[in-house]
């Protein structure tokens, strides 16, 4: 699934354990869970399709659903003390 | 040949305003299925939308819109159904339109009983200000307002429409699509003032009632064992007793809408009449008063 690697570069430096600590991950651990995160989320049937791992959490839309023309989204996302806030987002090719 | 309403009639080129996993856009997409299935023109249909997250659904739908002034939106769509009755109205907000600065017209317009559907996106937080208590929050809740946790008490809109006469008492979940298509489909058809509160919620500024939390918290009342919705009493008591943990159509009378009662409120919608004054009609006017 296309997209992965460019999640795998967002979660880098950003991830961390339950209790707020840093998680430093490797590339290749980063991008295993990148790929796991988009393997989850889009083989979800529950909506919103949505998950937390690692102290981030992920949201996806198919395409079309998150506004007219646009591709499969995933948004990358962290709790700043008070509210979710974008990372980033990349474009998935399914 | 008759035209076939699809989803794509119903989508607008407007770019969402929304965060991702926003509640509301589970309302919008049953919204937009329910508008499918009932096979609505987009030119039969009024949105009357207030101001928050939730009232920026009327710029999503492709149908006549109103982003009407804050806790305006029941005063707004009274209005146009009272003058084009062939319109299906759809006034939307969220819960702090409708439960906060918007409480006095909807206490009026349960009891008034015009036809049309009133779809609130209960978040129990402020989100377009960025997260203070709302009138739904629960006790207890911390909020940039109330950062040592909220002293009030929620109001609790389905046990005011159930006390207050009102003939459609309905709540639905956006983690819960085709369940929320049924009830707006049956709200929309419902000859009368239809309430139909959805928990929708703020995956930005509310960790506390989150898709997790309802998914465990709510219990569909078709899985009530002899619940009866036309039963208002057990419905307010099923109700109370789940603190408003309950999904589905919860109560269903059915009667006449206000209009239908409206003595001398003529079989022609006032938009369809003719309704120029005319010199001799004036003329005629100040004879009589002369």
């Amino acid at each position: 699934m296309s997209g992965a690697k460019e999640l795998a570069q967002i979660i880098r430096g950003v991830a961390h354990d339950e209790k707020g600590r840093p998680l430093p991950l490797t590339p290749a651990e980063a991008m295993a869970l990148a790929e796991e995160v988009l393997e989850t989320l889009f083989s979800s049937e529950e909506w919103p399709r949505m998950l937390e791992r690692s102290g981030l959490r992920f949201v996806a839309f198919l395409p079309e659903e998150w506004e007219l023309g646009s591709p499969a989204l995933v948004f990358a996302q962290q709790w700043d003390g008070q509210s979710w806030v974008n990372l980033g987002r990349v474009e998935v090719s399914l | 040949m008759a035209i076939t309403v699809t989803m794509a009639d119903y989508r607008t080129a407007e770019k969402s305003w929304w965060c991702p996993g926003c509640g509301d856009f589970g309302v919008l997409s049953a919204l937009q299925k329910t508008l499918v299935d009932l096979q609505r023109l987009p030119h039969e249909v009024a949105i009357i939308a207030g101001i928050g997250c939730s009232g920026k659904i009327g710029n999503y739908i492709n149908c006549y819109n109103i982003h009407t002034t804050h806790g305006r939106t029941l005063p707004v769509a009274t209005g146009i159904k009272l003058a084009n009755r062939d319109l299906t109205v759809i006034a939307a907000g969220g819960d702090g339109d409708g439960y906060a600065i918007g409480m006095g017209h909807f206490m009026h317009a349960l009891r008034r009983n015009v036809d049309m559907t009133y779809l609130v996106m209960d978040n129990h937080v402020y989100g377009l200000t960025k997260g203070q208590v709302s009138p739904t929050s629960d006790a207890g809740f911390i909020t940039s307002s109330t950062p040592q946790g909220n002293l009030e008490k929620p109001v609790r809109p389905l046990e005011l429409a159930l006390a207050s006469g009102v003939g459609f008492v309905a709540q639905g979940f956006s983690g819960w699509v085709p369940q929320l298509i049924e009830i707006l489909k049956a709200a929309i058809e419902y000859r009368g003032f239809a309430l139909v509160n959805v928990i929708s919620p703020c995956v930005t500024y509310n960790k506390v009632n989150t898709y997790d939390y309802y998914r465990e918290a709510l219990t569909k009342v078709e899985d009530i064992p002899g619940y009866d919705e036309k039963d208002r009493l057990g419905a307010l008591k099923t109700v109370m007793e789940r603190e408003g943990l309950v999904t589905g159509i919860l109560y269903r009378e059915e009667g006449p809408a206000l209009e239908d009662l409206l003595p001398g409120f003529r079989e022609e919608p006032i938009v369809s009449q003719d309704l120029r004054f005319r010199q001799e009609d004036l003329k005629a006017l100040l004879e009589e008063h002369r």
